[in-house]
């Protein structure tokens, strides 16, 4: 699975401040789901997300605007704090970890 | 049966004119879909999976229309200085099944002249003067226009008339083409291909996900999301024969899927999906285009169980891998 997204990054916004400073990297809803490229993959994270019953918005163009607003180095600072979802509420095989294809991205 | 001339009239008597294979079960309730292989001749897992779907498969509930030669004209020549075999078969229960390999474009006796620059209708895109001879160039096409042109609106006619609700067309490129092993789709039908694409992985079967370019014109996905009502999907499969490294050419290679210097190929980086020395054999590609195509129908049903599509008598990947094409033709 992670082969298949490994040109996708998906990014899960945590729009609570408060996780910023959160060891864990549990994130509260809703999410933002986007991608800094073009890939297609980005939408395995819109439907997984769905799967588990998350709030979310699915906008592929918001990493752009976040980048656009305010540079490339805020983006990265920001996606060191995303968090992973567990896998087991979706009842599916595979391991979905976010915040590892994040991490090997930048 | 019934004819492409039947849903579009200047077609009748032309070599673009081409058979239709109609499969109906349950018809109150079910769903509507249609298959295309043989956009593109030379892409034979596509035309050799709606062969083994016409002659094996029972359907239940809906109705399947299958075109196996969707460009009938392109069936009767090959790309002059490529040396393609024109022919290949295929083992099956009575004896060996011959099927012809053509061209990727409608033929030059049936269409001429090419254009300098072909001027796509009705977006104004310019492409190369053969493209216009490319029928995955030539939708939603027209009434008036030409052979290529005039095949492209059948098929749209078709899909709009008998309210097709979801849409296959299968191809096959080279191994060094960015877009194989894949399942192309525009908006519309994204969220059904990337949830076939994540079960299919979690079965073993690797799809990477393409949308339809939003301002590529002419192409079946991108056409018939704008031009119809059905969820449209686009197969792609690894074929060497397609591609620039090959050396000999012919049935073999056709079929086998192996030239060695693919193997380098692959060692130096230049493809873009797995390759050994077991090749990409025909079963492999046809049974690949047979777990997608089962997949997105059986993904499509859950998301719509109002008009649902069940068939049976189509085999798995997993057995058609194992045990070649020989009992379903």
């Amino acid at each position: 699975m992670r082969s298949v997204i490994s040109w996708s990054i998906f990014v899960f916004l945590i729009l609570s401040a408060s996780l910023i400073h959160s060891q864990d990297y549990m994130a509260e809803q809703p999410v933002l789901i986007t991608s800094a490229g073009q890939s297609s993959d980005v939408l395995m994270g819109k439907i997984l997300a769905g799967k588990a019953n998350l709030k979310f918005i699915f906008n592929k163009q918001a990493v752009s605007i976040i980048a656009t607003k305010f540079g490339f180095k805020f983006c990265r600072y920001i996606f060191n704090y995303f968090f992973s979802f567990e896998m087991s509420k979706l009842n599916l095989h595979s391991e979905f970890l976010i915040s590892r294809i994040i991490i090997r991205h930048y | 049966m019934g004819w492409l001339s039947d849903y579009e009239p200047a077609l009748k008597g032309t070599a673009g004119d081409t058979r239709i294979f109609i499969f109906n079960g349950d018809t109150v309730s079910g769903g509507k879909a249609l298959i295309l292989g043989g956009t593109h001749p030379d892409e034979p897992a596509g035309f050799v999976t709606t062969y083994l779907m016409i002659e094996n498969i029972e359907i239940m509930k809906g109705t399947v229309f299958i075109i196996p030669q969707a460009n009938n004209s392109a069936f009767t020549h090959t790309l002059p200085q490529e040396g393609m075999p024109q022919f290949f078969s295929i083992p099956g229960k009575s004896g060996n099944r011959i099927f012809r390999y053509g061209a990727r474009i409608t033929n030059a006796i049936h269409q001429w002249p090419d254009p300098e620059i072909y001027l796509h209708y009705p977006s104004g895109q310019k492409l190369a003067g053969n493209e216009t001879r490319n029928l995955n160039r030539a939708y939603p096409g027209r009434t008036d226009g030409t052979l290529t042109e005039l095949i492209a609106h059948g098929i749209i006619s078709l899909i709009n008339k008998e309210q097709i609700d979801i849409a296959f067309d299968l191809h096959e490129a080279s191994p060094e083409y960015p877009v194989v092993n894949a399942i192309v789709a525009p908006e519309i039908s994204q969220d059904i291909a990337t949830e076939a694409a994540m079960e299919l992985e979690f079965e073993g079967l690797r799809y990477s996900l393409e949308a339809s370019p939003y301002n590529f014109h002419g192409l079946s996905h991108r056409e018939w999301a704008d031009h119809t009502n059905c969820l449209p999907f686009l197969f792609e499969t690894a074929n060497p024969i397609q591609g620039r490294l090959r050396g000999r050419t012919d049935e073999d290679l056709l079929l086998s899927g192996f030239d060695k210097m693919y193997l380098i190929g692959k060692e130096i980086g230049a493809l873009t999906v797995p390759y050994d020395s077991t090749g990409l054999p025909i079963q492999v590609r046809v049974g690949r285009h047979l777990a997608a195509l089962k997949k997105v129908i059986e993904i499509y049903s859950r998301y719509y169980p109002d008009h649902t599509i069940e068939f049976s008598g189509i085999p798995s990947y997993q057995i058609v891998e194992k045990n070649g094409l020989k009992e379903y033709f």
